[in-house]
């Protein structure tokens, strides 16, 4: 229980382990070029703010809410977003 | 001189294209509606200009195939107009910081501008101007708001000199002018995303889209048969036959022109289905039958296209679209091929990889009826019992689910991953969904009407001259062995090339059985794809993936032809 505690201080995840209704910021996107270029289009860079709407079952796709703007990511892909979640 | 409307997918490209021009085109609540080329006219600088709806990108760097055509286009633009959504202008500056680099002179239309004062986005428009350098209009485009002014400062277009950046100084760019010009205030959450956020949620998403789907296929229903029923059987039954009874008569009842023009009928009574004159089955196929279920279904489609609900359906199947190699997004273009399969199939465009539209066209073709098809089916099968459509339907569904899961392991390829913008819920407008219903319709009157006369025609011409009857003879072992249908319904499986609404209704005087029939619907369904589709598979695909896709069409039919026989027979 204790460790727990202190791990919610600063807790990484990736988009894909959130859970419906946490927000965080994004910290890094491990992916390439390609991968990169079309998160950053959508706005999904360092720094920006993500708050997950639903809960993926089966490996689906998550939506976030980016700054007003809802994004549907696919499994995969939300599981290269490193997020700090909010404490 | 030509102008380009260029900016993010949905923010209002095809409106103000449609406002600018006269021109309507198809505009809709969901990224990717417009995947082609289309363009119209406007008068500036007194000359006569084109102006180019161009398919919406977040970047300049192209991602799909749509995109593609979107950064070629550019090359030829003189003048653009840079559509912003305004209520998310730091995604959307990027493309405008983009766009700024290639020194073409610019104007920004600032769309949405009404949706910012709800949403608490605050915009100081003199400091965007002086950040930017080119003339900045706020629009409604739904409205008109803005669009005389946009056109006004056209000849202000300018092409500030911006240098060359990488995406990183870019952003940095984008950043800077939004801590400059923007400022959000807080605000609570609406209702429309309270149910926005319901409808991606598994279980209340799963509800919703069931919800819709049944929503839309009973609808559709109700209304086409009120229309048939209330409408269109009247017009026929009272007011056609007498005068094609009439026209009969003159004509001396019989001949080869009169079985052309009023078709086999009765000295009392017309089958306006089995009689096959252009002035009879030509008139009453397109018109009391099918018409009715473009018209209710394009209704619907339109109200949904236009709500938004689209890319939220999109999420919600992706985990058993992923079962067939695709991402949710291919329900889009599945959605429009039960309308017709030609827009449905060049929507597949919206795909990122050549594998997934192969998938999806070919699918489209296979076992998703258009709604000619669709609508004969319920007029022809049905009258046999709902049982039957059912059938039908059914046997379709899971053709669509087995060869999903066949296509996925035998194309090789990329397999992507869902990522798109889910727009905000809107409520469609009315004058623009008629509008766009409209449009729809006279694309059924003008390129599906003369088809379906040419096809009777055919058929006439064909019959007197026992043509079919060779071709019958020719390959019956197949149609009358492997799927137990009369040898007679080779004509019908034959004209299915030219229109598959024809087809079906040549099996009506045949005398099937209810087995026959749903055998001969399912195999007219999948085999073969009528010529618009085909001219559309041969464009999208090419010649091989044409071949590839029509033999898989082929072999899929006669099996499942097959089968049901078995089954049923």
């Amino acid at each position: 229980m204790k460790e727990e505690k202190e791990e919610k201080k600063e807790k990484i995840v990736t988009a894909a382990g959130m859970i419906a209704g946490q927000s965080g910021a994004v910290l890094s996107v491990d992916g390439g070029h390609t991968l990169l270029g079309r998160l950053e289009a959508l706005g999904i860079r360092p720094g920006k703010r993500l708050r997950k709407v639903n809960s993926s079952f089966m490996q689906g796709p998550a939506v976030f809410d980016v700054e007003g703007c809802s994004i549907a990511i696919g499994f995969g892909m939300a599981n290269r977003i490193q997020v700090k979640i909010d404490s | 001189m030509k102008i380009l409307l260029v900016g993010n997918p949905n923010v209002g490209k095809s409106v103000v294209f449609s406002r600018l021009t006269g021109v309507h085109v198809l505009s809709s609540n969901y990224p990717g509606t417009t995947v082609g080329y289309t363009r119209g006219f406007i008068r500036f600088k007194n000359e006569q200009s084109a102006v180019i709806d161009v398919p919406g990108t977040y970047t300049l760097d192209p991602t799909c195939e749509a995109e593609k055509v979107a950064r070629d286009m550019l090359e030829e633009g003189d003048v653009i107009i840079n559509v912003v959504d305004a209520t998310n202008l730091e995604r959307n500056l990027y493309l405008t910081f983009q766009l700024l680099e290639r020194n073409i002179p610019m104007v920004i239309a600032l769309n949405l501008w009404d949706e910012t004062k709800h949403r608490g986005v605050h915009i100081d428009l003199d400091k965007l101007r002086e950040e930017l350098g080119v003339p900045i209009i706020p629009t409604v485009a739904v409205t008109g708001e803005g669009m005389k002014q946009l056109v006004d400062a056209l000849p202000q277009a300018e092409a500030p000199a911006h240098t060359a950046r990488n995406s990183e100084e870019r952003w940095k760019a984008v950043g800077h002018v939004i801590d400059q010009v923007q400022h959000i205030t807080h605000r609570h959450h609406t209702w429309r995303e309270r149910i926005s956020d319901a409808s991606v949620r598994p279980l209340s998403g799963g509800i919703i889209a069931f919800a819709v789907l049944a929503g839309i296929f009973l609808g559709v229903r109700f209304i086409s048969e009120s229309i048939i029923q209330y409408a269109m059987d009247p017009l026929f039954n009272r007011l056609w036959a007498p005068v094609i009874l009439r026209l009969s008569d003159l004509m001396g009842g019989s001949g080869l022109l009169h079985d052309i023009i009023v078709g086999s009928i009765g000295s009392s009574e017309i089958n306006f289905v089995e009689s096959f004159g252009l002035l009879t089955s030509g008139l009453y196929v397109p018109f009391a039958m099918v018409l009715p279920y473009i018209l209710s279904f394009y209704l619907a489609l339109g109200i949904l296209e236009d709500s938004g609900y689209l890319p939220r359906l999109a999420v919600m199947v992706d985990t058993l679209m992923h079962r067939f190699g695709l991402h949710g997004y291919a329900i889009i273009p599945t959605m429009l091929g039960f309308g017709c399969n030609v827009p449905g199939i060049m929507a597949s465009r919206v795909l990122e990889s050549e594998r997934e539209r192969f998938i999806v066209a070919t699918l489209i073709s296979i076992a998703v009826p258009c709604a000619s098809l669709q609508a004969m089916i319920f007029g022809l099968v049905g009258a046999r019992g709902g049982r039957y459509v059912i059938l039908v339907y059914g046997v379709l569904l899971a053709v669509w689910l087995v060869l999903g899961f066949i296509l996925r392991r035998a194309v090789k390829g990329f397999k992507p991953e869902l990522l798109i913008e889910i727009p905000p819920y809107r409520l469609p407008s009315l004058p623009t969904v008629i509008k766009k219903l409209l449009v729809r319709i006279r694309g059924f009157i003008v390129e599906a009407v003369p088809i379906v006369l040419g096809a009777v025609l055919v058929v006439n011409i064909l019959y007197s001259f026992g043509i079919f009857n060779a071709i019958a003879d020719a390959v019956s072992p197949v149609v009358t062995t492997l799927l137990g249908l009369p040898k007679e319904s080779t004509a019908a499986l034959a004209i299915g090339f030219l229109r598959k609404d024809v087809a079906l209704g040549m099996l009506a005087p045949l005398e099937l059985t209810a087995g026959q029939l749903v055998v001969g619907s399912v195999v007219l369904a999948m085999f073969f794809p009528c010529i618009a589709t085909f001219i559309v598979l041969l464009r999208e695909l090419g010649f091989s993936g044409l071949l590839k896709s029509t033999g898989i069409m082929v072999l899929a039919a006669l099996l499942t032809g097959g089968i049901l026989n078995l089954i049923l027979n």
